[in-house]
């Protein structure tokens, strides 16, 4: 399988962790990754001030794509909704494709709605399948207790996710941790929204809904929170560090990509799938995949 | 199509006022200030200016829970955004970070403040890093982004000097 790699913004300027660990674990699977060249913004922070250019940003995105062939993969909530929403709507409005192709055509880009864009766990669980993961797996993670965040752009609006997974409470992320058979936990606040996106708007917000989380999860003492998306991710782990040094509250809860703990469980060390640069270390599952 | 006649497109009066979008909210949960029923009600009795002034329209976190909830199908999140665009326009609030985000994609093709420089190239010290990991430099084109944003004039609505003015 062959898929164009939408990178985005935050992943490949801070999260090289959660990039590395995912290609390691795509080419494990025989998916391969074929970065799109001269891409641009997914115009998803647009889309809350100015949907013009929102469109004509993931347009052109998807546009490249559709060029090369590819269905498009991406590691971010975020772009995954921003270009899902733009693609759909594109296809099914034909006054504003014709609109947008107007503005590409100097580019030499054309929206056509030839190909699919999908979130990287999507991929894994569709394209892939449990059971062909499984096949891969070769350490059992069972004595490591691991709690999940699946983040909400993701899976909402689920009619521009195309009904995926379940959009009140997502289940796909739990299955992909559970073949892993680490100690899954279920906990209160599992579907809170991380508040990442309240920053800069309501800081208090923000801070408010990352405290819920916390405070939850410390009651928990899991090894890890599992996140699926860079936002979520900082929001946690950025987010602790602030409330540490901010309010003095520790909560110390570390924070892994997916495809970090996959990673593991197929096989790589802690090293390979870039545990050592998570800021809040899990200590456990490092000093067991040294 | 102006901002009250796109709100009807998204459902604004099927609400009969049942307060799941309140009831499922997580900011309503840790801010009592902000409540989604009350500002569908109020858009729709007195009208897009009475919100459009209100500081809690600004407390929505967009996790589209209400939207996906609601039993009449009114698009919540997205009547929200219509009016944060909307507000933007008018200049009655123009937060700082979609101004700096705007600027951002405008002179680096991305949103990330830790890019730097012309040509969209990452600073390098993440260039570095990314080097000693094996992976690949990413291509963006900056100047895309740039006539994107110069075509919208989203930066001139966001320094309050876009052509229409108060509109």
């Amino acid at each position: 399988m062959k898929l164009a790699f939408y990178l985005g913004c935050v992943i490949p300027a801070k999260l090289p962790n959660y990039e590395l660990s995912a290609r390691k674990v795509f080419e494990k699977l025989g998916v391969e990754l074929v970065d799109m060249e001269d891409f641009i913004c997914c115009g998803f922070p647009f889309e809350l001030f100015n949907h013009e250019t929102w469109l004509k940003m993931a347009a052109y995105n998807l546009a490249l794509a559709e060029k090369q062939g590819l269905n498009i993969v991406t590691l971010c909530n975020g772009c995954a909704n921003s270009l899902a929403h733009a693609n759909k709507l594109l296809k099914e409005d034909s006054k504003k494709r014709e609109e947008v192709n107007e503005f590409l055509k100097k580019y030499g880009l054309e929206f056509k709605g030839t190909i699919e864009v999908k979130h990287f766990i999507r991929v894994l669980y569709e394209d892939i399948g449990l059971d062909k993961i499984k096949e891969n797996i070769t350490k059992e993670l069972s004595e490591f207790k691991l709690a999940t965040h699946t983040g909400c752009h993701v899976v909402r609006p689920s009619e521009y996710m195309d009904s995926f997974d379940n959009p009140i409470k997502p289940t796909k992320l739990d299955e992909l941790v559970n073949i892993t058979k680490a100690n899954n936990i279920n906990y209160l606040t599992k579907n809170l929204c991380c508040g990442n996106t309240s920053r800069g708007l309501n800081d208090n917000v923000s801070i408010e809904l990352l405290r819920r989380k916390m405070k939850d999860l410390s009651k928990h003492e899991v090894d890890a929170l599992v996140t699926i998306c860079p936002a979520c991710y900082l929001q946690y782990e950025m987010g602790q560090l602030e409330l540490k040094t901010k309010f003095k509250e520790v909560y110390n809860v570390p924070v892994v990509h997916y495809p970090q703990i996959l990673g593991l469980a197929m096989g790589m060390s802690a090293k390979e799938v870039g545990l050592d640069m998570n800021k809040i270390k899990p200590k456990k599952i490092i000093e067991a995949f040294k | 199509m102006n901002v009250e006649e796109a709100l009807k497109k998204l459902d604004l009066n099927m609400c009969y006022q049942c307060g799941t979008c309140t009831g499922t909210c997580p900011v309503a949960r840790v801010e009592s200030a902000f409540n989604p029923r009350r500002l569908i009600d109020e858009a729709r009795l007195y009208g897009v200016d009475h919100v459009l002034n209100k500081e809690e329209l600004w407390f929505c976190t967009e996790c589209f829970m209400c939207m996906e909830k609601c039993p009449q199908k009114v698009k919540i999140t997205e009547i929200i955004l219509a009016l944060w665009e909307e507000a933007v326009k008018r200049g009655i609030k123009i937060p700082q970070k979609f101004v700096g985000l705007a600027k951002a994609v405008a002179s680096t093709g991305i949103s990330t403040g830790a890019y730097g420089g012309k040509g969209t190239a990452l600073s390098g010290m993440i260039l570095k890093k990314r080097e000693k990991l094996g992976l690949p430099i990413p291509k963006i084109k900056q100047e895309v982004a740039k006539d994107i944003v110069e075509s919208t004039g989203v930066l001139e609505i966001l320094e309050g000097k876009s052509k229409e003015g108060g509109e």
